[in-house]
Parts: structure tokens; C-alpha cells; sequence
């Protein structure tokens, strides 16, 4: 058998031309031949995914923020329940039954809002609530516990004014000229006003439940039945303002601190609203 | 320029050293002399940038043939091969069809039993040894090498030793 070498390869001559470019490469520091950097497509639309993302799930935050800035309820906080300040003062009729006080807002401590006020007072109260108060009011109505009685007084419905466009649900629609608003007196606790952005509310069913400081429910248990069923319309900035009456459904409160909770159809609470009952 | 050390030589003298070993497995991976020049600079500059540490020189030798191999996988990646294999074995590097001389053999087999036949044969070095440079099996490397040897015997006739 023959063998096999490797002869030529052993011959094999690096040339020198080589040797001495790789010795020049302490001199010079340089380091390997760099390649163009290239993202690839799968990494540039893997980044644009992410971004995406998380610009979306951003929206919810930002909107929970600005939720949250506006006067939600906590325990000890400055709940409020917005109303209505009239845009148009120069009515006299209206200007003698109420004026606009210093929003609850100031007041640290509890407070309550909000009687009867017509939907078509409420107006674009959003920042600044301010509380209804009439030289009539009732003392049985709610008060803040502070100087500064919140009162009011129920008005006689507005024929010249419009009721505002509600939202899908014509039920839910407040209806200015509806005698049973206007006569009703309002008990403790009445007409609590709440407000938040348009989009928690859904389809356009608003309910409300009451927590005593217990957190116990009053009423109904069943979230979804009329009792808890509460009002609502739009206001301005896409905003909406919810209502709610206990009394209407027999629910007389006692004095105390109650939490008043207002929920969409699909149980996502939207508003919350503390009240003293004095 | 620096006093770097790589297994106590000084870097010139590791290129002197191993520039032979070092070009000759960037050949017998590329078939080509200016791809194997390319590579052949980016092993040593990645040596003097990474100055990684050595236990010995047979350890520095493992290191560059290691990285060569791995540069020239790179360098395929990057680049196609312009010549057909074919073309490239005609017109590399040698021409001396001497029935016992069978360097130029090597470049017709395929890269994964050259890289194995070159260092067995040519740098002698042990299965074990191979199998931890190219980052393999041992039996992986065994298979390798028969079928290597196969290769080669259908090119030269059985009667080949």
C-alpha cells in the first residue's frame, strides 16, 4: 500500500506580507475587522411591538391618574359631590334660591353634597365643585360638619332649559319637567353626585350601592337590581355626572358616614363618593 | 508597543510562532488566500484586544485554532462564496496532483472532515484534543474521521494507505 503525506501542505508558505500586518496590530491597537452593525427585521419589529404595547397599556394609567387626581373617595377625604354651578347667573329667579359656596374641597374633613340639583344646573363643574346652598335648606339635610353648611334647597325644574343629551340609556335621563322630582323633598343623603370619565361608563348603566363605615351594604344586595339603579349624564370635558337617591328607594340614613359607590354594568366601580349624614 | 504576554510570549513572537497554524486552518476553511488573509488578521487582533489568559502554550495553540475556525464560520456567514466549489478547488492552492501527496485531497472534501484530517494528520493532535477544539463530541469526532479517511480513499483507490 502506498502512503499517503501531506507534503505540500507542510510546504505550505504563509506569506511573510501576513505575519507582519498581524504584528503592526499592537502597534496600531487595532481590532478585528468590524462588521456593518445591521438590526435585523425581527429585532426592529420586535422593539416596535413593545413600544406599542406599551403606549397602549399606558392610556388606562393615564386616565387612572386623572381619575384619581379628581375627587374620589377615600376614608377621610375631601369627597366631593360636584355640582352644579350654574353657568348663567343672571337669572334672578335662580340667583335668590341658591349660591355658590366654597367647594367642599377646601374642607378636609367629611363632607357631603348635594341635594337636588336639576341636571340642567350641572354643568361643567369639573374641577371646582361647589355646593348648592340655599338660605332655605332644611336643617335634616346634609351638612359638612365644618362652618360651612352645605345646603340646598329643591328647586323648581327649568322648563326653558333643555335637558342635556344623556348617554344611551333614555331611562337613566333626568327629567327636568318629572313631577316627582321637584316635589320630593330631599331626605339625608339624597342626590349624591358623582362624576367621571365618559368611557367607564359603558354601555350606559350606572348603579350605585351604600356602604355604611362598617363597609356593610345597605339595600339590596343584588347590585343590579332597580333599587341600586342610578342616574347619570354627560357633562362637559366627556365627563359624566352620576346621581343617587336612597330615599326614592326606601332607604332612609341614618346620621353617619356613609360611601357611596356608583358602578358600570360590568361591576368596575367608576365613582366614589363619601357622605356625612348629620 | 504593549508587553503583553500570552503564555509568557510576548505577542510578535506568538505570531511568529503560530501564524503558520493559524493560516493554514483559515485555508483549509475558506480554499481561498484572501479570505484566509482577513480571517487570519482578525484572529490576532482578537487575541491582542481580548488578552484572554493561558495555562500554557498548548493552550494558547488550542485558543487560536479555535478561534480561526470560528472566524471563518463567521466570515461564510457573512459572505457568500463567489467561486463554485468546484472553480475554488481548481484554482486554490495546489496543484500537485502527486498520488502520495494528498494535501489538495483535503479541499475536496467537505469542511467538517477537512478541519477534523487536518488537525489529526497534520497537527497531530489527539481525538480528545480535536474534539475540545472544535467544540464536539469525542465519538462525534471518531465517526468524523473514519468517514474523512473513507473520503479520501475513493479518491486516491483502495490501494492507499
Amino acid at each position: 500500500m502506498r502512503k499517503v503525506n501531506f507534503n505540500s501542505l507542510k510546504n505550505l508558505q504563509i506569506p511573510d506580507a501576513w505575519t507582519k500586518k498581524a504584528i503592526a496590530i499592537s502597534g496600531n491597537n487595532e481590532g478585528p475587522k468590524k462588521t456593518p452593525f445591521v438590526i435585523s427585521r425581527k429585532v426592529l419589529s420586535l422593539v416596535a411591538c413593545l413600544v406599542v404595547v406599551c403606549l397602549v397599556s399606558s392610556i388606562p394609567l393615564i386616565f387612572k391618574i386623572n381619575n384619581d387626581i379628581l375627587p374620589v373617595s377615600t376614608e377621610n377625604s375631601e369627597n366631593i359631590s360636584v355640582t352644579v354651578s350654574r353657568e348663567d347667573d343672571n337669572n334672578p329667579a335662580k340667583t335668590e334660591k341658591e349660591h355658590k359656596e366654597k367647594p367642599t374641597k377646601e374642607d378636609t374633613e367629611n363632607h357631603v353634597v348635594i341635594e337636588k340639583t336639576e341636571p340642567s344646573e350641572l354643568v361643567e363643574e369639573t374641577n371646582t365643585p361647589s355646593i348648592n346652598s340655599s338660605v332655605d335648606a332644611k336643617p335634616e339635610e346634609s351638612k359638612t360638619p365644618t362652618q360651612k353648611p352645605s345646603e340646598t334647597v329643591p328647586e323648581e325644574p327649568d322648563a326653558t332649559e333643555p335637558v342635556e343629551d344623556f348617554g344611551p340609556s333614555g331611562d337613566n335621563v333626568i327629567n327636568p319637567d318629572s313631577p316627582e322630582d321637584s316635589s320630593d323633598t330631599p331626605k339625608p343623603g339624597d342626590c349624591v353626585v358623582g362624576f367621571s370619565p365618559s368611557f367607564l361608563v359603558g354601555d350606559g348603566k350606572i348603579y350605585c350601592r351604600i356602604y355604611d363605615k362598617d363597609d356593610n351594604i345597605l339595600g339590596n344586595q343584588n347590585l343590579f337590581s332597580d333599587e341600586h339603579r342610578a342616574s347619570f349624564y354627560s357633562g362637559f370635558g366627556s365627563v359624566y355626572y352620576y346621581i343617587y337617591s336612597p330615599s326614592k328607594v326606601g332607604l332612609n340614613l341614618e346620621p353617619g358616614k356613609y360611601r357611596y359607590v356608583f358602578y358600570n354594568e360590568h361591576t368596575v366601580p367608576i365613582c366614589n363618593v363619601t357622605v356625612v349624614v348629620e | 508597543m504593549d508587553d503583553k504576554k500570552f503564555a509568557g510570549l510576548p505577542f510578535e513572537q506568538v505570531v511568529r510562532k503560530y501564524s503558520d497554524t493559524v493560516g493554514k486552518v483559515c485555508l483549509m476553511r475558506l480554499r481561498n488566500w484572501a479570505d484566509a488573509e482577513d480571517c487570519f488578521q482578525n484572529v490576532f487582533a482578537t487575541l491582542y484586544k481580548k488578552s484572554p489568559c493561558f495555562e500554557s502554550e498548548e493552550h494558547l495553540k488550542a485558543w487560536l485554532i479555535r478561534v480561526s475556525i470560528n472566524e471563518c464560520v463567521s466570515f461564510l456567514r457573512r459572505h457568500k462564496p463567489l467561486l463554485p466549489l468546484k472553480d475554488a478547488v481548481n484554482t486554490a492552492v495546489f496543484e500537485n496532483h502527486d498520488s502520495l501527496d494528498i494535501s489538495w485531497a483535503l479541499f475536496e472534501l467537505d469542511e467538517k472532515y477537512r478541519s477534523v484530517l487536518y488537525l489529526y494528520y497534520y497537527e497531530r493532535y489527539k481525538i480528545d484534543e480535536i474534539a475540545q477544539i472544535l467544540g464536539k463530541n469525542s465519538s462525534t469526532v471518531k465517526t468524523l474521521l473514519r468517514r474523512g479517511k473513507e473520503k479520501l480513499k475513493k479518491i486516491y483507490g483502495s490501494d492507499v494507505k
